[in-house]
Formats: C-alpha cells, structure tokens, sequence
C-alpha cells in the first residue's frame, strides 16, 4: 500500500507492507516537483503529465507492489475557510448562509467547485465552526489521468490537516483534555502550524520565519485573534524568551525542510513543547532513515490504514 | 474531521479524530520481536523517548535440554579442592595471612571498619596500639647523638627553602583589562572587519556573483553557487562569533545567514587611536585609498559627535581586503554599522557604513 502526499515542492510517499499481520514502513522517499509546475492546477496539462510520471516512477519503485494508495494534498491547493455559525439557525437556514459565504469567496469560479462543509467544534453556547472547502470538480478526473497510468487505486484523498489529526490519534498523541494543541512544522525559512482542540482541527496558519525570528502570518484559517496569539508565543518561545502568559500548553514539532537549529528554545520547554513522535509509533524497516519527520504527513495518511486494519486483526 | 476530496460533499456532522482504544492483546511471535526491535532503536535514539516506553515483553527462549550435571557430586568436589589448597597454604605458612588479607578486602568492601577486626582474627599484628611513644622511652631507646642532631637541623633548612621555593611559584595577580563601552566598540569594529576579510578570503575567486553584508548582529552572504568553500565561511564564524548558521539554496543561489554575537577580543595592549576632528580621521580612512574611494556621504561640520558617515571604495577584492585590513588596524573613534561588500564582474565595491564618535576612555 502506498500513500503520496502531493505538496508544491515535492511529492512524498511512504510504502506499509504488511508481514505477517504486522505493519512495516518498507520505503520512504521524496521527488522534488519540477520547476515551475508547483502550481495547484488541475487543468495544467504539464502539471498532470509531470505528476503522472513521478508517480509512475514512484509506483516502479516499490519492492513489493500494492495498488491500494492513499492521497494526500495540501489544503492551501483548494479554497476554504473556517467560519463560526449562529446555534440558533435552523439546518435550511445554516446551509443557505455556508453556501452563501462561500460564494462571496469563490464569486465567479464558484461553479468551479463543489462545496463541502464539516462541523468542527460547539465552540461557544452561541457558536458552531465550520471548515467550508471547494473542491474543483475536476478534481476526480484529474486524480484518474495522475494515478491510472500507474495502475494505482486510490482508495481516499484527504488534505494534510486531515493526515496529521489522524497520526496524532493513531499515535496517542492527541490531545483528550479539551485543551488546543499545536502542530508546528519547520520548513525552509517558513513555519506551518495545525491547531487542534476537543480532538478536532481547528486552524491553520502558514508564515514566514524571517532570519531574525521574526514570524510573519501568510495565511491563516481559523479565529484570527486565536492564531495572533499562537504566532506571537511561538515566535517567543523560538527566541528563548521565557513568557509567562504563553498560550502554548501543548505543542508539537517537527522539522520538515526546516533548519532543526531555529527550534532548538523550544527545548527548554520541555512541560509544554515536545518533538513529534513518528519513530516510536510505527515500524520502519529502516531506522536509519534520515529525517523522518519530513514523512509526518505522509505516514498521517497511513496511520488511519494502520489503526483500522491491524487493530481488527 | 473525516473528509474524502473525491466523495465528500455537502454539510458533515463533526467527527472528532479518535484515540484507539488500549486493548490488551497477546502479541504473537513476529510482534513481539518487531515491538522489540523499534523499542531497541527507539532507545538508542532519545533516552527521554526510552522512558516513556512500555517494558517490552520478555520473548520466549526454546526451553533447555535437561542437564546431566549432579549438584551433590559439584559440592563434594569444591569440598576436596578447598580442604587440599588449605593444607597447602598451611604448610607453606601462607593460609593466615592471606585470610587476613581476604578478611580486609571484605572489610573494606563492606565498609564494617573495626566492627568487622572483632569478627575476624587479626593476624599481621595483634599488638595494641598506643597514641605516642613516652618521650623518656623515646629517647631512651633513640639517644639524640650529634649526627643525629645535624641532620635533624639540616632537615629543618630544607623544609624552610621548600617553602621559600614554592612560594616563588604563586600565581601572580594580573591587572584586570579595564575597557570602556568605547573601547569595546573599536575592538568590536575590528572583529567585524577581520570576519570580513577572513570571509572573502574564502569567497573563490573566479566567483563572479557574490554579496556579503555585515552588520555588528548579523550577516548575510549569497554567491552564485555553493561548494567546498562554504566550509570556510563556517569556521570563519565559530572564530568570530557567537550565533546560528543557516545555509540555504532555496532560490536556486547559495546564501548563508546568521544572526550573532562578537566574540569579544579583549586585547591585552589595547590603545585606541583617538582623533578629535573628522578631517584626522578622513585622513586615516580615506585618503590612503584615494584611489578606490567613490564616494564618501558625512555632514562635516558636524565632526565626531555622532556624526553618521558612509564610504564606498571600488576596485579589485585584494584592494578591499587591504581596506579593511587598514581599518582594523586604525583602531580608530568609529562605530562600524555594517559593511557591505558586493563583487560583480571581477569588481568589488565596498560600502563602509560608520558613526564618528566622540571617545570617552
């Protein structure tokens, strides 16, 4: 079984093989996405003949084929928006307003999309959240002409912020207590955070990590003034600076493409900060693997494969 | 949140991520020694990650094949061996003594002290010990003859040279260095400038792209590509500073950042070379490089009073490192903001961003 995970800079896959009856990570590996096509388009001929062949060079890769794969795609490749709705609005009435605020974001290419909208959390007695999401209509037939020259069977598609929720509850480490917790992913000169709380998502944000600490918000999706605080506590923490009304109770990292160096303050958070755990929690037929944690997203995918299949048998 | 792109549409209800639930399983053989074999890593990994662990159950070993050694006929055995080597030792008149022997080992390994003297019977020597010899038995039994007396007296003037030689061996209190805020400026300048010939003396020199820009905190550096002189910029920097090092080829170009500290050089004859006017110190900066000087933007009459001023110089790199190796060397009533020097084409053009300041030692 393979899972891929398409982001604009690179394709990641990870490989579960299952020897008897136990689940082994046989391969992980990186392809970098060719220059200029890290466009999220999927009507871009060269994007889809580009993709196809990686994954066929993926798919050949694999010592012991399996065509069940799992796809994973950065949620930044599709419009959406976390939105808080009135309790008291009837079910007609609460589809009407999401539908309605997604065509104020999506204007003329809201027939482009087809719109899905999943409750997250009862944040106040007053307040539902919404994560709103347009998926392109093309999106199925495009998936079709990337993995079908593979002979690949994609059995699910599902974002990162998904993939990342499902490895933290795979992996016991999800946050139960109701308390928000903060997946932080350093990648090259940019920070990438996911925001859980009551065992669901509930934020993202992506910024610039300026050579100075500095963190610059690019895109944010949730409470905005929930995500300044987070930014501003992280941005403390990476600096070394002790912060008394820090928010960060709960934070996870992980370096991706990132310089391990920025995060080495979060260390002396040792309460509240710790480093993801991926290594402890799955099986790799090779330990030795050199930065795993640029694998998180991609073995997120699978971990919900892992929990559901091997916890049967 | 439970969403699959392709099959996924309209309102979902909320479906939190779920915790699997802990069930206790009998593992079967592979996972055991799977479970065994990621806990091993695991532990050579992160001696914090080893503690959270579960103790790994013990896998199962092939039982034994039974054994024909007989216990009784093994102790009858150490019996005749232990008898045969005491009748031994005693003949040898070995056997007390290395008893006792054996007895202080133990006594010391048990640290008993005297307790354990009681237990065990001592040998070597059983007369009881007394403080002092009375100094009438004493000299009784040592008379004092000249001899004696003479060497005791020689003695005595050894100790006392010994102690006259030693103590012309005390470490000598130096005079702390007393620097001034100032002072430590013009040192600092210094570091900065030296960091920046150390660094473009790695820089290769067929690089025909390159731009290294030093502020007193921080410094960036990009080429048109990397290779094994990087290695120099590195070192270059743990001897100059105290700061990260990022390297980064993202944009296709080689470019280093760090954010720093000077080390600072606390020299031991340290002087300043203070000069009162801008025009000494135009003098000085300047006007020996006449021929590389583009442009110099100062408010004169302002003078030395924290009065900002910029040189720019142009020409080829050996003429910017003998510069800055001037500069260095001035130690001269400036404060260097940042040096910024850009090589293009074969041409190097330094721009030297400096405050007069007024010394106060």
């Amino acid at each position: 079984m393979l899972a891929i995970h398409i982001s604009r800079e690179a394709l990641r896959y990870a490989q579960l093989v299952n020897f008897k009856g136990t689940p082994f990570i046989e391969t992980l590996g990186k392809i970098a996405m060719p220059d200029g096509l890290q466009v999220p388009d999927t009507a871009n001929g060269e994007v889809i003949r580009s993709l196809a062949k990686q994954v066929a060079n993926i798919r050949n890769s694999a010592e012991f084929p399996d065509n069940a794969t799992h796809v994973v795609i950065d949620s930044d490749w599709f419009p959406n928006l976390i939105h808080q709705l009135d309790t008291a609005l009837n079910a007609a009435d609460r589809e009407k307003y999401l539908k309605w605020r997604m065509r104020e974001m999506l204007e003329n290419a809201t027939g482009q999309y087809q719109l899905v909208h999943q409750e997250l959390e009862q944040s106040s007695e007053l307040a539902i959240a919404f994560f709103s999401l347009g998926i392109p209509h093309s999106l199925d037939n495009w998936i079709t002409k990337v993995f079908a020259p593979s002979e690949l069977e994609v059995k699910q598609v599902i974002l990162e912020i998904q993939a990342i929720g499902d490895m933290l509850a795979a992996s016991a480490q999800l946050d139960s207590e109701g308390g928000l917790q903060v997946v932080l992913e350093n990648r090259e000169e940019m920070i990438i955070c996911y925001l859980y709380r009551n065992q669901e998502f509930c934020g993202h944000f992506q910024a610039s990590l300026n050579w100075d600490y500095k963190i610059t918000l690019d895109h944010v999706r949730g409470a905005r003034e929930l995500v300044e605080h987070v930014a501003e506590a992280i941005a403390k923490a990476i600096k070394g600076k002790k912060d008394p009304e820090n928010v960060l109770t709960n934070l996870l990292y992980f370096n991706s493409t990132g310089d391990p160096t920025v995060l080495n303050n979060l260390k002396h958070y040792t309460s509240t900060c710790r480093p993801l755990d991926l290594v402890n929690h799955f099986n790799f037929r090779d330990p030795e693997i050199k930065n795993i944690d640029e694998y998180a997203v991609v073995l997120g995918a699978l971990s919900k494969e892992i929990q559901e299949r091997f916890s049967e048998d | 949140m439970k969403i699959d792109l392709r099959k996924t549409h309209g309102i979902r209800p909320a479906t939190p991520f779920s915790q699997p639930t802990p069930t206790k399983v009998e593992l079967s053989e592979e996972e055991r020694i799977v479970d065994t074999i990621r806990r091993h890593h695991a532990s050579q990994n992160t001696v914090s990650e080893s503690t959270t662990l579960e103790s790994t159950p013990p896998v199962e070993q092939p039982g034994r094949q039974s054994s024909k050694r007989n216990p009784l006929r093994e102790l009858l055995l150490l019996i005749i061996l232990l008898v045969v080597s005491g009748y031994y030792m005693q003949d040898r008149g070995l056997l007390k003594s290395s008893i006792a022997v054996v007895s202080s080992y133990w006594t010391d390994f048990l640290g008993l002290g005297g307790a354990a003297d009681t237990l065990v019977p001592t040998v070597v020597d059983s007369t009881p010990v007394t403080d002092v010899l009375p100094e009438d038995v004493f000299n009784e039994l040592m008379p004092v003859t000249p001899d004696l007396a003479a060497l005791a007296d020689s003695m005595a003037a050894i100790q006392i040279d010994t102690q006259t030689a030693d103590s012309e061996y005390l470490p000598v209190a130096q005079q702390p260095i007393q620097l001034s805020d100032d002072d430590m400026i013009i040192i600092n300048n210094r570091s900065l400038l030296l960091l920046a010939t150390d660094i473009l003396g790695y820089i290769p020199a067929d690089m025909d792209n390159a731009h290294l820009f030093i502020k007193r905190d921080a410094l960036t550096l990009t080429a048109s590509h990397g290779g094994e002189w990087v290695a120099g910029i590195k070192s270059a920097l743990d001897r100059f500073v105290l700061g990260n090092y990022n390297e980064n080829y993202g944009t296709g170009r080689f470019r280093v950042t760090s954010k720093f500290e000077i080390i600072m050089n606390a020299e031991q004859d340290f002087k300043p070379q203070i000069l009162t006017g801008t025009k000494p110190l135009l003098d000085v900066l300047a006007a020996p490089f006449n021929k590389y000087l583009d442009e110099i933007i100062v408010d004169l009459p302002k003078g030395i009073d924290h009065n900002p001023a910029k040189f720019t110089f142009s020409g080829p790199r050996t003429a910017m490192v003998e510069i800055m190796n001037s500069w260095a060397e001035a130690r001269t009533n400036i404060l260097l903001r940042s040096s910024d020097l850009v090589i293009h084409n074969g041409t190097a053009v330094l721009t030297l961003d400096t405050e007069f300041i007024p010394y106060e030692p």
